[in-house]
């Protein structure tokens, strides 16, 4: 009985083992592929190890691409979504758990519905708006819908809110404090963890995303990353250890920020799964 | 904290409701801040009178872009009424869309398959009155080029360049094979392609004899070569079914039937064209159809010591009076119809089309000037085969695709089919047959 | 207690504007756009049904509802059996559990834009890391995103690498099941399989729902990947497909028809066409999950 307790652990650690090994792999070679000449890149038979670790790949991106313009462009864009967002999302879960109003009733159902329409069912309208006003080419139609507050933050946070207890909320409306007070005194700083999270994937989500700048953004000064990265891979002298050691450098701050907030993270990822 | 955020959160509110207004000036001055050294230049150049700004958007980015701003510098220098700003946009469609949203270019650049579709949407500014009122002399562009400008009897866009390929092939892998002269007709093609090709122990293929890659060159331009013309005399009729792309598609054919298509299509899928994978640049492609920016990057970019001879594509057996013949397109620059600051706009193209700067731009890019009384121009020559290329557009036979607002959608369903067909998904003939299916109620 | 409307209306209004801005007015207007032959340079004629019958009789669009269908078809079970499986392996109060779940999640952080290249990269036909490992195992290396027979399985194959959200999800709400139940199920002597479908899948059946419609959802949207696989191998040509149209899925022609040809009455159609289609899909999958999802296993 015991040894077979004993031989299932083995089988499960060697298949998660296995499976984690080959999760790692790309990681891996990506990091590989940016040390490699392109020589070695483009001879066979494909070697593991760079024979020569070429770190100048790295420096040389910044010849290649304006890489600090658009790290910045990114990040610029990136932090105001996350200031969007953390403005928004907050103020209409509350106004959806803890005010009683008409609205409430109608305003979840129609948060989650809206979760199901794909973006390019609203793209045509909403670029043709933002077009009228002069917007095109600017990071506004990127920014701008982040103050209304995206469905899924809405829904984390009111997975959270709900979870709050409804005494703090009466104990401070009893002591005089009005609605906006209440929300801003308590039921923010309480909310910390769920805030962070939203901020968390505002942030991966808009560091990643490419449709958006893809038909907003015109001038190639100010690309993003992604967009920077698919010009760069489309250009004619495409050389993969660059792409990689670009890559490589995109993706650092993501893996840096992941390590730093691990718990947030996954506390985060768990709240969205929750059902509701 | 959370007051800092609501503060931030307005001050962004209230430049974002703002910055509708001032856009277009944010924009050209992201883009001067983009290239300090060439607006520093012009802006030491500047007098003390006002300058009206002229926007020009370009679809080349990276140091090709860089070209393009020295150019741009050295107008702003030679005059005194226009300040020409330059912005990199590298996609047509952005191009476009800023010119519809009435924020766009006051000129800008594009392939000259374009015109036709955007001329027959009222988005371009015909420009036989500027032509006419500035005395500008263009009876020394190549007609065919001059002609993919033209939409409905009025030019709308100016050609600066000729496009066109030619065969370029690896001396040493002919020799090695024992072949002396580069194949002339079809027959030739084909049979020098099977010799030249190289096969491995896994059936995957170490040299490409066929000039299989990449195919987009090969697709209509050696259609054109064998003969066809994918629109009637009458240009009433489009004809895809030619008897010239039904004899590219069974060329392809049999030499892919004969080493498989997979070997030849993971060979080309591991290849990325003209970067130092590029097959015919490694000595592993033996025939390549390209145009004279490929010697170009060879020798002068990427500084590789690579033997190889060019002649022209080869022709259809049989019709040597069809020797020389291929396709012929360009990049052209037009004005669109709702730009802000059009005599400025043609004061920039009439300067950049005039034949010291038309000429100083193609040495830049390696390409071929649309003005033929510039070939002997010494800093030409600089381009490695130029004079061959120069020679080349002499030919008769070169055609242009034909130029109407469905050309985009007639392209894309040509390459679609002839891939499908080379693919062995189809016969040649079912290839054309769909072709001319598909584009039936194209031309209106 | 009384209704407070005013302040309830005022703490909604960023989300009330947005839903009417960027929601509402688009739907309608979208809907309006698919009966026009609106190309963004003249204003809108009326056309009636012909962008709807222009579609069906479209072989691109059928092509790309095909492209889009067989990744949804196959990515979607997939990606949720194999998350289920893992997180499965993960509940087995096992150590190192972090250092997995770690390990498991940093592929979903990676922006898409990186994974495509990097994928790209691994997949490449002749140098790529895949095949040269297939070839040491004496295993056929397969042209993977070139050959249109294994391009859209390549990218699913790609999507299987960033399932790690979803893992973690899962793992989550099995740590939520009442180790108590499977006690005493073993007591009456139930087998791994029956404790699987008696007790796992029914507790956590509204997550996987939810996972469920979303992963559809997404899957419909399906962009980034293709667009990126197809801008390596088109040359500036515009409108590519990738390879014999394998990788033209339903966003990316979408995608052409506005943008491209600028064909934006035809573009709204196909939006609304897919709006109706990601309706469908999801009344169906809530209409059947009353016989399979049980509420109230958890809270």
């Amino acid at each position: 009985m015991r040894s077979r307790v004993m031989m299932r652990k083995t089988g499960t650690h060697l298949i998660l083992f296995v499976l984690g090994l080959s999760f790692l792999a790309p990681f891996v070679w990506m990091l590989l592929t940016s040390l490699k000449s392109l020589e070695e890149i483009s001879s066979l038979p494909v070697t593991i190890f760079p024979k020569l670790v070429l770190w100048s790949n790295f420096s040389e991106v910044f010849n290649v691409i304006p890489f600090t313009d658009y790290f910045l462009n990114t990040l610029l864009i990136t932090l105001l979504s996350v200031v969007g967002q953390l403005f928004s999302a907050p103020l209409v879960a509350y106004s959806i758990t803890k005010i009683e109003w008409t609205g409430a009733r109608w305003i979840f159902p129609i948060v989650i519905a809206t979760m199901l329409i794909p973006y390019q069912v609203t793209m045509i309208p909403v670029y043709l708006i933002f077009q009228k006003m002069g917007l095109t080419g600017s990071i506004w139609p990127l920014v701008l819908p982040t103050f209304t507050g995206a469905p899924l933050y809405i829904f984390l946070l009111r997975q959270f809110f709900m979870a709050l207890p409804t005494s703090l909320i009466h104990a401070a409306k009893i002591d005089g404090a009005s609605d906006f007070r209440t929300y801003w005194n308590i039921v923010l700083p309480l909310s910390r963890p769920a805030l962070t999270s939203v901020a968390i994937f505002t942030f991966l989500y808009t560091w990643s995303d490419f449709l958006g700048p893809l038909l907003y953004i015109n001038d190639a000064a100010r690309y993003t990353l992604t967009l920077g990265l698919q010009a760069f891979l489309a250009e004619h002298y495409t050389e993969w250890g660059l792409l990689m050691a670009a890559s490589v450098m995109f993706t650092l701050p993501i893996v840096i920020m992941f390590f730093f907030a691990q718990k947030q993270f996954i506390e985060g990822i768990s709240l969205t799964g929750i059902k509701g | 904290m959370m007051g800092i955020l609501a503060a931030m959160v307005l001050a962004f509110t209230v430049t974002a409701c703002g910055s509708g207004n001032d856009k277009a000036t944010e924009s050209s001055a992201s883009a001067s801040a983009s290239q300090p050294a060439s607006s520093s230049a012009s802006e030491s150049a500047s007098p003390a009178k006002e300058k009206t700004t002229v926007s020009f958007w370009y679809l080349w980015g990276g140091p090709e872009g860089e070209n393009v701003e020295k150019l741009i510098a050295e107008f702003n220098a030679s005059q005194e009424l226009y300040e020409v700003k330059g912005l990199s946009v590298p996609d047509v469609q952005k191009v476009v869309v800023g010119i519809s949203s009435g924020d766009g270019p006051d000129i800008t650049d594009n392939f000259s398959n374009n015109t036709a579709s955007y001329a027959k949407k009222g988005m371009l500014e015909p420009l036989d009155e500027y032509i006419a009122k500035s005395n500008y002399d263009v009876s020394d562009f190549v007609p065919a080029a001059l002609e993919g400008g033209k939409y409905q009897g009025k030019q709308y866009a100016l050609p600066i360049n000729v496009n066109f390929n030619l065969m370029f092939y690896n001396k040493k892998l002919f020799a090695d094979a024992g072949i002396v002269d580069p194949p002339k007709t079809s027959d030739e093609l084909l049979a020098d392609a099977v010799k030249l090709t190289k096969v491995n122990a896994n059936k995957t293929l170490e040299v490409l004899g066929f000039p299989d890659f990449p195919l987009i060159y090969y697709t209509t331009g050696m259609s054109m070569a064998f003969g066809g013309n994918f629109i009637s005399d009458d240009d009433k009729t489009l004809t895809p079914d030619n008897p010239g792309t039904l004899e590219a598609i069974k060329l392809m054919q049999s030499y892919r039937n004969q080493f498989g298509v997979d070997n030849i299509t993971k060979f080309n899928s591991s290849a990325k064209y003209l970067d130092a994978t590029d097959p015919f640049i490694q000595g592993k492609q033996a025939i390549r159809i390209d145009g004279p920016w490929f010697g170009n990057t060879v020798k002068n970019v990427l500084k590789k010591d690579l033997d190889y001879g060019i002649a022209p594509l080869p022709g259809p057996a049989g019709h040597p009076e069809l020797a020389g013949g291929g396709e012929v397109s360009s990049s052209t620059f037009f004005i669109p119809s709702n730009a802000k600051n059009k005599d400025g706009a043609w004061a920039f193209m009439s300067w950049l089309m005039s034949k010291e700067n038309m000429t100083k731009f193609n040495v830049m890019f390696a390409n071929l000037p649309a003005r033929t009384s510039v070939y002997s121009d010494p800093s030409l020559q600089t381009i490695p085969d130029f004079q061959l290329f120069a020679e080349g557009a002499k030919s008769p036979n070169l055609k242009s695709f034909p130029v109407f607002d469905g050309q985009t959608e007639y392209g894309k369903i040509i390459n679609d089919e002839f891939e499908l067909a080379v693919n062995g998904k189809q016969s040649a003939e079912d290839a054309v047959k769909h072709m001319k299916d598909k584009s039936a109620n194209l031309l209106k | 207690m009384r209704k407070n409307n005013f302040t309830g209306f005022a703490f909604a209004s960023p989300w009330i504007i947005g839903f009417l801005v960027f929601t509402l007015y688009p739907l309608g207007a979208s809907l309006y756009y698919g009966f026009t032959d609106f190309n963004v340079f003249q204003s809108p004629n009326f056309v009636g049904l012909d962008n709807y019958n222009e579609l069906m009789k479209d072989d691109l669009f059928w092509k790309s509802v095909r492209n889009t269908l067989y990744l949804t078809v196959i990515s979607t079970p997939l990606n949720l059996l194999f998350s289920l499986l893992t997180a499965m392996l993960l509940n087995s109060r096992i150590r190192g559990l972090s250092v997995y779940r770690t390990v498991y999640y940093i592929p979903t952080i990676i922006p898409l834009a990186a994974t495509s290249l990097l994928w790209m990269w691994i997949m490449n036909a002749q140098f790529g890391l895949l095949n040269a490992f297939l070839g040491w195992l004496g295993l056929p290396q397969p042209n993977w995103l070139a050959d249109p027979a294994l391009s859209k399985l390549s990218l699913i194959l790609m999507g299987l690498w960033s399932v790690g959200n979803i893992i973690i999800i899962f793992l989550a709400s099995l740590q939520e099941v009442p180790q108590s139940l499977y006690e005493s199920a073993s007591i009456d002597g139930a087998g791994m399989l029956r404790k699987f479908t008696n007790i796992t899948v029914p507790w956590i059946s509204p997550i996987i729902l939810f996972q469920l419609i979303m992963q559809i959802i997404n899957n419909l949207q399906y962009f980034t990947q293709a667009y990126f696989v197809v801008s390596s191998t088109n040359l500036n040509q515009g409108a590519s497909g990738g390879p014999e149209n394998s990788l033209l899925v339903y966003a990316m022609y979408l995608y052409h028809n506005a943008f491209q040809y600028f064909k934006m009455g035809k573009a709204s159609a196909m939006a609304w066409i897919l709006f109706v289609m990601a309706g469908i899909i999801t009344w169906v999958i809530f209409k059947s999950s009353k016989k399979w999802v049980t509420y109230g296993g958890g809270d």
